[in-house]
């Protein structure tokens, strides 16, 4: 009990992490907590790490130094099952296209907590009903996974991804195929899970609008190790963000709704 | 609804399989009617027909299912381990390896005991040298090991070669039913059952992980299962068992890598099911095929590894056509 006083609550700690992927330096010294029920947005331009920054959290690849602490517990404590069980990726390879349906693949979901060795328990069962129920493929259940669209088959991860009921969601693009309506309502099932189990989140994406829409927290990779994480108002500055993505970047208020857009270059 | 499904496939399968075992025990160069057929088993007497029925032929069946069933199980992990649909038992030269030690044990005139351990040692030696190009360099991916497989296959195909143009004609003779797969000489003890046991008992233990790791490494790491030990295991599990079958019957061809493939396309494609269901279908395969072997041009017999395909190929080709107009 004495550290959960000593040290605040969290899903995720990050302490002094150094991360390098080949020659390039993603982040060093990144020292940050992840509460749960808060929502990180992981932004940066393209190839600055952050798939590798999630696969780092979720010991797919080492860091160089530094700490990662999962609920309290040292990463490098983890079995790999335990590990499953707390923190769940949605990873941007998707699903590959095999033979198997619906229900198969979204059961899946529910490996690292399954007991038994031959048989699938009611509960599992019903968790990965409920997860397709969220995601709206109740009525996909038996069809093949070779004859999803992609944004069925992106809808699809996600609900393995609910029927896995991490603590820790880390997404990497979670958007990708998705429609506008269906972007919105993806956020809004992620938002009721956080809240109902006091989860957290940490999505990478290049939409800096849905993110400001959805995410109170921000980390900002800047592309040369150097980051930046808080707020709305602390990350998402026009001089920062023109810095992290090598263009200049304007910022708009609409009806308290936060805009972010590249300057047209002027021709 | 999934379960009873399953569970009526896996009926469906041992019924082939006591049927398969009963048209064997009933084929041959002696007639013999059911009725005969089951006084033999279970009253033994000193009669012709008893003789005939426990020396010869419960032994050459069991030798095939157990083969058809060693065979099967092996491809049904080979696809799991290379993630490739035309991945079979033989892929990573096993059936190379086993071949030169079984065509060298020919050509130096040693058959019985000496050719079964000279094919098995060919076949250890395929395995450890493909797992050790394909460990070299520490970080153990898929692509290395098929294509160390492959190329060590083709070294071997060479040797094979070699070792039929440069043999006479006597024995390229045996050379060519050995490399075909054959039954005739075959010979199973209580061990090999055991080994197919074993090898059913791991399948059963990781099928949940097989069903993950078929999605891919990142998603199967991403639930929990650590796949660096277990490709290990599906690795010398799969080698294991092929390298069994090759030494008791040669390279059978065809039943590994259908077998698994027409279960799935029956909807097997869960691992709980498709592993003791891959060693049922195969086992009745091998047994029927080798009947036939036996019998269509009888007294003469053909290699069982040329009716597999002679059979297989339609059967799988029915299933196919039945199972996309389902679909469809």
């Amino acid at each position: 009990m004495s550290s959960s006083i000593n040290s605040p609550m969290s899903c995720l700690e990050l302490k002094q992490l150094r991360v390098e992927i080949g020659d390039k330096i993603v982040c060093k010294d990144l020292s940050l907590t992840i509460a749960p029920n808060e929502r990180w947005a992981l932004l940066g331009k393209n190839g600055v790490g952050k798939t590798t920054l999630l696969h780092s959290l979720l010991s797919l690849h080492k860091p160089v130094a530094g700490e990662i602490r999962i609920n309290n517990t040292p990463l490098v404590n983890l079995s790999r099952r335990a590990l499953a069980r707390t923190v769940g990726m949605l990873f941007q390879e998707g699903l590959a296209s095999l033979s198997a349906t619906v229900m198969e693949t979204v059961l899946l979901g529910r490996h690292p907590h399954t007991q038994s060795l031959l048989t699938d328990s009611p509960e599992d069962i019903a968790i990965a009903t409920a997860a397709l129920e969220s995601l709206e493929l109740t009525s996909l259940a038996d069809r093949q996974l070779d004859t999803l669209s992609g944004g069925e088959k992106q809808r699809l991860a996600l609900a393995m991804l609910m029927a896995q009921t991490p603590q820790l969601f880390l997404l990497d693009e979670p958007s990708n195929h998705l429609d506008l309506a269906f972007q919105l309502r993806l956020l809004r099932v992620l938002e009721q899970r956080l809240d109902s189990q006091a989860a957290c989140l940490l999505m990478a994406t290049h939409d800096i609008n849905l993110a400001a829409r959805f995410c109170n927290r921000f980390l900002l990779l800047m592309g040369n190790g150097e980051w930046a994480a808080g707020t709305r108002d602390e990350v998402l500055t026009e001089a920062r963000l023109s810095s992290a993505y090598d263009c200049p970047m304007r910022a708009i208020t609409v009806d308290d709704n936060h805009f972010y857009f590249p300057e047209l270059p002027v021709i | 609804m999934v379960a009873s499904r399953h569970l009526l496939l896996f009926g469906a399968l041992l019924i082939l399989a006591v049927a398969s075992i009963v048209f064997s025990l009933l084929s041959g160069s002696v007639d013999l009617p059911l009725s005969e057929l089951l006084s033999a088993l279970f009253h033994p007497g000193e009669d012709l027909a008893g003789q005939v029925v426990r020396e010869i032929r419960v032994p050459r069946t069991l030798a095939a299912f157990t083969t058809g069933g060693l065979l099967a199980l092996s491809g049904v992990i080979m696809q799991v381990l290379l993630r490739n649909p035309l991945a079979d038992p033989y892929i990573l030269g096993i059936s190379g390896g086993a071949a030169v030690g079984a065509l060298s044990a020919i050509l130096t005139g040693l058959g019985g005991w000496w050719l079964t351990n000279a094919a098995f040692a060919g076949a250890l030696v395929s395995v450890l040298l493909v797992f050790g190009i394909a460990n070299r360099f520490g970080r153990w991916s898929v692509t290395r090991l098929l294509l160390s497989g492959v190329v060590i296959s083709a070294g071997w195909g060479a040797v094979i070669n070699i070792l039929l143009t440069t043999s006479s004609t006597n024995n390229v003779q045996s050379m060519l039913f050995w490399l075909m797969g054959d039954l005739s000489q075959s010979q199973v003890s209580v061990w090999h059952g055991l080994l197919l046991l074993a090898g059913i008992v791991i399948g059963l233990i990781v099928s949940r992980s097989l069903n993950v790791l078929m999605r891919g490494e990142l998603i199967a790491t991403g639930l929990g299962v650590n796949i660096s030990p277990l490709r290990i295991l599906l690795y010398f599990a799969a080698s294991l068992l092929t390298a069994t079958a090759v030494t008791v019957a040669g390279s059978v061809g065809f039943v590994g890598l259908i077998v698994p493939h027409m279960l799935r396309l029956l909807g097997a494609r869960d691992h709980r099911l498709l592993i003791p269901g891959s060693v049922l279908l195969g086992g009745s395969f091998l047994v029927i095929a080798d009947s036939l072997a036996r019998t269509v041009i009888a007294p003469q017999q053909l290699p069982v590894g040329v009716v597999t395909a002679v059979i297989g190929v339609p059967a799988f080709l029915i299933i196919l056509r039945s199972t996309i107009r389902k679909a469809s």
